[in-house]
C-alpha cells in the first residue's frame, strides 16, 4: 500500500497546486467584485441583454431564466474565447456573473438546453477602464 | 411554476447522482468485503467535501467576490476529475483482482485479500462529492435567494438532491443482495462507464478552460433524439456524463479509456503486462504487494 499512499500525497499536492494556480488566474478577466449590473433575460428562444454598448470596466451580468429549460450564459471574446460563464441556471432562477471587460467586440450567448452555439448577442466595449 | 419545480428537480437529481453513485458503490464494496469499519471514513470524506462546498458557496454568494475566473474554475474541475478517475480506475482493478480470487477457494481469506486503504476510501468519497459540490452549492444558494419571490426552484432542487440520495441508496441495496463474484464484476463494469464519463467531462472542462482546443468541434449532435431537459437525460448525464453534443476530443477520450479498460477488465488470466494505455499509472500499482 506504500506506493498508493505516496501516490495519494502527490495527487493531493497536485490538486492543491491546481487550486492555487486557478485562483491566481486573474488575467482571464473573470474575477473581481463586479460592477454595474446588467440584466440578461433568457428565454427558450431569446436572449435579451439590457445594455449592449458598454464602456470598458467591471460588470455584473444578472441572468434570469424566464424559460422552461435549464440555460447558461457565456461571454465570448474574439475567437470564441470564454471570458465569463454561468451554467446550470434552472427555470425561474437568477444567477450572477462578474466580468472585467476591456475594449473590444464580444458576444453574449444564452444556451437554453445547455447545448450548441446558443443565441448570440453582440456586445461592443469602448474606451479604457476608468 | 411546474417548469420551475421540474426543471430544477432534474438539475438537483443530476448533480446529486454524480456524487451519490460513486459513494453508494464504495459503501456497497466496503460492506460486501467485510470492511464496515471503514464506513466512518467514507462519511468523513463526504462530510468534509459537503462542508467545504457549502462554506465556499456561502462565501462566494454572500461576500459576492469571485475567487477564480471561469477558466480557473473549469481547470480546477478538470484536474479534480482526472484525479477522481485515477482513484476509480485503481478501484476497478481491485474489483477485477478480487473477482478472480473469489472464483478460487479463497473465500476464507476474503477480508485479508481485500485491503482497501484508508486514504483510498476517504479520497474517493471526498472527490466524488467535491468535484461538483461547489457548483451545486452555488446553485442551491441562488435558488434559495430567489425563494421569497418564487419557491419553486428551491423546492425542485431540494427534492432532486434528496432523490439522488434515494437512488444511491437503492443502488446500494440492490448491489449488496447479489452474490459476491457477480457484485465485483458488475460494479466494476459500472465503474468503468462512470470513470469514462468523468474523464470525458474533464476533457470538456479542459476545453472550456482553454487548455485544450476544440470545444466547439462537435463529434455528433443527438439533441434531436435526446432532449437535454428530460428525466432520462438527467439520469444519463448524472450517472454516466452522457451529453447530446460532445466534442471530438471528449469522444476520443471516452473511447480511449473505456475500450482498453473494459477489455483488460474482461479478458481472463492477464496479469500485470497490461496493454491498456490508461491515463492512470495503475498497471504499476496492481502487482504491488498490498
Amino acid at each position: 500500500m506504500r506506493t498508493f499512499r505516496l501516490f495519494t500525497l502527490i495527487t493531493a499536492g497536485v490538486l492543491g497546486a491546481a487550486g492555487l494556480a486557478a485562483c491566481s488566474d486573474d488575467d482571464e478577466g473573470g474575477s473581481g467584485n463586479g460592477g454595474e449590473k446588467i440584466a440578461v433575460t433568457a428565454t427558450d428562444a431569446d436572449c435579451q441583454v439590457a445594455k449592449t454598448q458598454l464602456a470598458a470596466g467591471p460588470y455584473t451580468f444578472v441572468v434570469s431564466n424566464k424559460g422552461s429549460k435549464e440555460t447558461e450564459f457565456y461571454i465570448y471574446a474574439a475567437g470564441n474565447k470564454i471570458k465569463a460563464e454561468v451554467e446550470h441556471i434552472g427555470p425561474g432562477v437568477t444567477r450572477d456573473v462578474n466580468v472585467e471587460l476591456a475594449e473590444g467586440g464580444y458576444e453574449g450567448a444564452c444556451k437554453p438546453g445547455m447545448k450548441g452555439d446558443g443565441i448570440r448577442v453582440t456586445l461592443t466595449v469602448t474606451g479604457k477602464a476608468s | 411554476m411546474r417548469n420551475e419545480i421540474l426543471g430544477n428537480y432534474l438539475i438537483g437529481l443530476r448533480e446529486g447522482l454524480e456524487a451519490t453513485l460513486v459513494v453508494s458503490i464504495l459503501v456497497a464494496f466496503l460492506v460486501k468485503s467485510g470492511r464496515r469499519e471503514r464506513l466512518g471514513q467514507v462519511w468523513a470524506g463526504v462530510g468534509v467535501a459537503v462542508a467545504l462546498s457549502v462554506g465556499f458557496g456561502a462565501l462566494l454568494t454572500f461576500v459576492a467576490t469571485d475567487l477564480m475566473s471561469p477558466a480557473g474554475h473549469e481547470l480546477f474541475d478538470a484536474i479534480a476529475s482526472v484525479v477522481a478517475v485515477t482513484f476509480v480506475t485503481w478501484m476497478i482493478f481491485w474489483m477485477r483482482r478480487t473477482a478472480r480470487k473469489l472464483s478460487g477457494a479463497l473465500r476464507a481469506k476474503l477480508t485479508d485479500a481485500i485491503g482497501l486503504g484508508g486514504f483510498a476510501v476517504v479520497g474517493m468519497a471526498f472527490l466524488a462529492v467535491a468535484r461538483e459540490g461547489l457548483e451545486t452549492a452555488l446553485l442551491f444558494y441562488a435558488n434559495a435567494q430567489g425563494a421569497t419571490t418564487s419557491p419553486g426552484p428551491l423546492l425542485g432542487i431540494s427534492f432532486g438532491l434528496a432523490s439522488s440520495v434515494g437512488l444511491g441508496w437503492l443502488l446500494y441495496a440492490s448491489a449488496v443482495r447479489i452474490n459476491l463474484a457477480k457484485f465485483f464484476t458488475w460494479t466494476g463494469l459500472l465503474l468503468i462507464l462512470v470513470a469514462a464519463g468523468i474523464l470525458k467531462y474533464s476533457i470538456h472542462d479542459f476545453q472550456e478552460a482553454g487548455v485544450l482546443p476544440g470545444g466547439d468541434t462537435y463529434a455528433f449532435d443527438l439533441s434531436a433524439v435526446f432532449d437535454p431537459g428530460s428525466w432520462y437525460a438527467a439520469l444519463l448525464k448524472g450517472m454516466l456524463n452522457i451529453t447530446p453534443t460532445p466534442s471530438v476530443l471528449e469522444t476520443i477520450a471516452w473511447v480511449g479509456y473505456a475500450v482498453p479498460v473494459l477489455l483488460f477488465f474482461l479478458l481472463p488470466g492477464r496479469k500485470s503486462a497490461a496493454p491498456a494505455p490508461t491515463p492512470a499509472a495503475t498497471p504499476a500499482e496492481v502487482p504491488a504487494a498490498v
